[in-house]
């Protein structure tokens, strides 16, 4: 329901004819606006109250969706977001089945993508260089200006600034930068902090150095 | 019964402070509070994925850009969705600092081949690659004084944040930016 707030100064006495006169006009005028029934009930003398039906209702639904729609877009793109993770490249700190519910679902957050500050070892969202409506999700090897040593062969290179080198955890079903070479850091999306699906496996992404290489220098 | 004029005074205080209707004003507070809240992520949800002004600085747009004291409209729909190809100034992270944003013209997209100057206005060296997959080739129009693919290499579409095609500052250049080939 709605409640109008107005005086009417000539209308001290409730039910003079003035009174009355404009009540139905102000009824008239608004029934043109509704689908169901307009009653103005004088419940006292400076408020009117109006009974609506249930297309209001509708209106205000749609509208706590679409406010509801946009706090949530901006939460996602500014602070933190959640993703279902596909596909093998982080086995086994990070898994993948075939349906999305099954599959580990994790918390990213995008505090990172202010200075775009990262540490080694963290988790990271990006979008794939070759396709861009791809985002994959691996772990931070070498940061920019750092010189790192290639796993397979002896060689070092170095990252150029602005970019950076990543891997995924099981190396032999991850297409990385061994492949791609290393990433802009303008394609991060985020960093993975938590898994918060299935339940045995909820708690913090912890950052990690792979076992077996050398550390950057 | 107070016994000195300055505990009068402090009674009659804590009895004023009593009376000040603090429920109503915390009411109405959180309510501006969460329209203004709701307010700046209407703002923020338009200029990120609709669309959002941009203020480019530097000489390597010249003449199609000014060097300062423009202002444009930002599509941010066209590169999610795709549509931005050859000739159309886009807006982009810089491959060499991700907290920099550049202002380019794109020449050449995935699979096309470009050809460009080496040493603009010391050779006429030209050179020629094909684009990769997944990558666009971003010049400036002022090939003498711009940071652009010539230096850094073909870069990601997925740094692409913005198209620019219309002008709305300064009043005597209103419109949209030519689309050269």
């Amino acid at each position: 329901s709605l409640r109008l707030h107005g005086t009417e100064e000539d209308c001290s006495d409730r039910t003079s004819s003035q009174c009355i006169r404009f009540r139905a006009q102000f009824t008239a005028f608004l029934q043109c606006f509704c689908t169901s029934e307009v009653q103005i009930l004088p419940v006292c003398s400076d408020r009117i109250v109006l009974i609506m039906g249930a297309r209001s209702q509708l209106w205000s639904i749609a509208k706590m969706s679409v406010t509801g729609g946009v706090i949530g877009v901006t939460i996602s793109d500014r602070y933190v977001t959640v993703v279902a993770i596909k596909g093998h490249s982080m086995h086994p700190t990070m898994t993948a089945t075939d349906s999305a519910l099954r599959g580990d679902i994790v918390l990213a957050e995008k505090a990172c993508l202010d200075q775009y500050k990262f540490s080694r070892g963290d988790v990271i969202l990006f979008k794939c260089p070759s396709n861009h409506k791809e985002v994959f999700v691996k772990r931070l090897i070498g940061l920019p200006g750092e010189w790192i040593q290639l796993p397979a062969s002896s060689e070092i290179i170095k990252v150029p600034q602005g970019h950076c080198w990543v891997e995924g955890d099981n190396a032999a079903r991850s297409w990385d930068s061994r492949s791609f070479g290393p990433i802009p850091l303008g394609l991060i999306n985020g960093r993975v902090t938590h898994i918060i699906w299935p339940p045995s496996k909820i708690g913090r992404v912890e950052r990690k150095w792979p076992e077996d290489r050398i550390p950057p220098f | 019964e107070p016994s000195s004029p300055s505990a009068a005074a402090m009674s009659r205080f804590v009895r004023r402070l009593a009376g000040i209707p603090w429920r109503q004003i915390a009411g109405e507070a959180s309510s501006v509070g969460l329209l203004m809240a709701q307010g700046l992520c209407a703002v923020h949800v338009v200029s990120e994925h609709v669309l959002g002004v941009a203020f480019p600085r530097g000489p390597s747009m010249l003449p199609a850009l000014n060097m300062a004291g423009d202002v444009l409209l930002t599509d941010k729909v066209s590169p999610r969705r795709g549509w931005v190809g050859p000739g159309d100034v886009v807006l982009l992270l810089s491959p060499e600092d991700p907290r920099k944003i550049v202002a380019k013209r794109v020449l050449g997209m995935e699979g096309d081949e470009v050809t460009y100057p080496v040493d603009a206005g010391n050779s006429d060296a030209t050179k020629t690659v094909v684009v990769p997959q997944g990558h666009i080739w971003v010049q400036g129009d002022n090939i003498y004084s711009s940071n652009d693919s010539r230096q850094f290499g073909p870069v990601p579409y997925g740094l692409v944040k913005g198209k620019m095609s219309y002008r709305i500052w300064p009043p005597s250049r209103i419109g949209s930016i030519d689309s050269k080939e």
